[in-house]
């Protein structure tokens, strides 16, 4: 297991695609921190300061890239089926649970390690935006427990469906339209399901970012999880049965 | 010793691989021959745990998975182009060589080896088949494996890579290692193959040593040629000797050589020309796979 985990991490690291998709990311949250920090209305109500900019940042830095991150997370495994270098990397290993479970590990660490770095960054450029546009950055309410929990769970949420999503279909084009065609199909069908609709996959996904803010969300949240664990024993299913 | 038992492989009801056994000794190459979509690639697969298959295939008495490391078991070159074409030959290496704890040294070594050691840190992707090939033959023998499998691995090598191949393999086997290996450049097959395995269709037509298989396409025919061919061919026939004419000669069966060129000699004929018929693998596989073409071309000219 340990040689596997070495092993996927190189294959990550030794691509340049993996750097400058990171640096991508980087650059959108420095620019979406700016954009927070500068056009909060940091004086909304006379005499009381918009205190939430900070956490804005980190959220609309994960909320915007998150679907980036499930489509590399995709990608780690469907270019190994399109380069075909799947086969040497079953058949190293004894089991193909093993590279199945090495793989969620790489990609949620780099995933979760590329989007910290980005909210650093976010928050170090809504800082910079703020001081700029005449707001106090010691007034800001900035509750780092609380977004390392949340945003980490649905950024790990969307890297997990991505990546199971690249399991089960095989196909990049099907991947991306699932992730970016299916989100909006929800946020219409609320119109018709109304309060039914945070049920729906990706609507519960967002809610996950949202635990302990309200007892109506945790139901959420745990439908969440079962959507993530369907699709991990499907993705489980087939890869251990479908040819390499 | 590689011992495949019973593999049988289908796709919905097409059946592309029918209870095929056999067993690839050590010490030898054992050539994998069959025509187009005859099976050989699926059965290598198969064989590897790729393709879920029915049957069994142990290396030296036991499946590949309960071994500690199957990469040092067995090093396998599938696809020449089975790597990503942005990550460096020598990073391609390392990360299979750390997959399986194989020391990191070991891919210079292997670099050196199959002559790649110049374009080690550029991407493969604009690799020509020949450098592709040489890369998967370092990547299947990075583990220093007891048992390799190659699937055309002359493919696309110049005339000095095929013949590094050869020598490359017949030492690989000096010491006891085994290598099943399919090609469709059969005279380059008869040249290094010990062992040949034929399937066509999916099934098994030949499993035996090189030199059976020729022989058993050799109709031990005689060609001759002389000055009177017709008196020739009336002696022939009241000596109820099979013959057929041939070219400028005659073609004869159920004689050797010795023989006719004494016949010839009591018959006071001067021999102009006499050979016995040398069959090729070639001729042997056409010969054995003419009932197992998958996919026939046109005869030549008929566009």
């Amino acid at each position: 297991m340990f040689n596997a985990l070495k092993s996927e991490f190189t294959k990550t690291l030794t691509l340049r695609s993996t750097y400058i998709v990171a640096g991508a990311i980087a650059l959108l949250a420095v620019l979406i921190g700016v954009i927070v920090a500068v056009f909060a209305d940091i004086t909304a109500t006379p005499g009381v300061e918009n205190t939430d900019v900070l956490n804005s940042a980190v959220q609309s830095t994960v909320s915007t890239t998150i679907a980036i991150f499930a489509i590399v997370a995709s990608l780690s495994i469907l270019n190994e089926y399109r380069h075909g270098t799947m086969a040497y990397t079953i058949t190293a290993s004894r089991s193909r649970y093993t590279v199945f479970i090495t793989k969620i590990i790489v990609t949620l660490a780099c995933g979760l390690a590329v989007s910290l770095i980005a909210s650093i960054f976010a928050v170090l450029a809504a800082t910079i935006g703020l001081a700029a546009s005449g707001g106090s950055v010691s007034s800001q309410a900035f509750d780092v427990g609380g977004l390392l929990l949340h945003e980490g769970l649905h950024v790990s949420f969307y890297i997990l469906v991505g990546l199971f999503l690249g399991f089960i279909l095989r196909n990049i084009i099907i991947v991306i339209v699932i992730i970016f065609v299916v989100p909006a199909v929800e946020n219409l069908s609320s119109l018709v399901l109304k309060e039914g609709a945070q049920y729906l996959p990706f609507s519960s996904f967002g809610a996950v970012g949202r635990i302990g803010e309200g007892a109506a969300d945790f139901g959420v949240v745990l439908v969440a999880f079962v959507y993530v664990l369907a699709l991990a024993a499907g993705a489980l299913v087939l890869f251990v049965n479908r040819d390499a | 010793m590689i011992t495949a038992q019973n593999l049988t492989k289908s796709y919905g009801t097409k059946v592309v691989v029918n209870n095929i056994s056999f067993v690839v000794e050590d010490g030898k190459i054992t050539g994998f021959l069959g025509p187009n979509g005859a099976g050989k690639s699926t059965t290598m697969r198969a064989m590897l745990g790729l393709d879920n298959a029915l049957g069994s295939t142990l290396y030296d008495g036991v499946p590949l998975t309960q071994h500690e490391s199957p990469s040092k078991v067995v090093g396998i070159l599938l696809d020449a182009k089975s790597f990503h074409p942005k990550r460096s030959a020598r990073n391609h290496l390392k990360v299979l060589a750390q997959a399986s704890g194989i020391p990191l040294s070991r891919v210079d070594e292997v670099l050196t080896l199959v002559g790649l050691q110049e374009v080690a840190n550029k991407k493969p992707g604009k690799f020509s088949l020949g450098m592709a090939q040489r890369l998967g033959i370092a990547a299947a023998i990075l583990g220093q494996p007891k048992h390799l499998i190659l699937d055309e691995p002359a493919n696309g090598l110049d005339p000095e890579g095929i013949h590094w191949l050869r020598d490359f393999l017949h030492q690989y086997v000096s010491t006891g290692n085994s290598v099943l290996v399919s090609s469709h450049l059969l005279s380059e097959m008869q040249l290094m193959a010990h062992n040949l395995i034929v399937i066509g269709k999916g099934t098994m037509i030949a499993n035996q040593s090189m030199e059976s298989f020729i022989q058993s396409a050799n109709t031990g025919a005689v060609f001759v040629r002389t000055t009177d061919l017709n008196a020739l061919a009336n002696h022939l026939t009241e000596r109820k000797i099979v013959w057929v004419g041939e070219r400028n000669g005659i073609k004869v069966t159920g004689v050797t050589s010795d023989q006719l060129s004494a016949l010839l000699f009591e018959l006071g004929m001067p021999v102009l020309e006499l050979a016995a018929e040398n069959v090729s693998l070639e001729d042997a596989f056409l010969k054995m796979t003419a009932n197992a073409q998958e996919y026939r071309a046109t005869p030549g000219g008929q566009a």
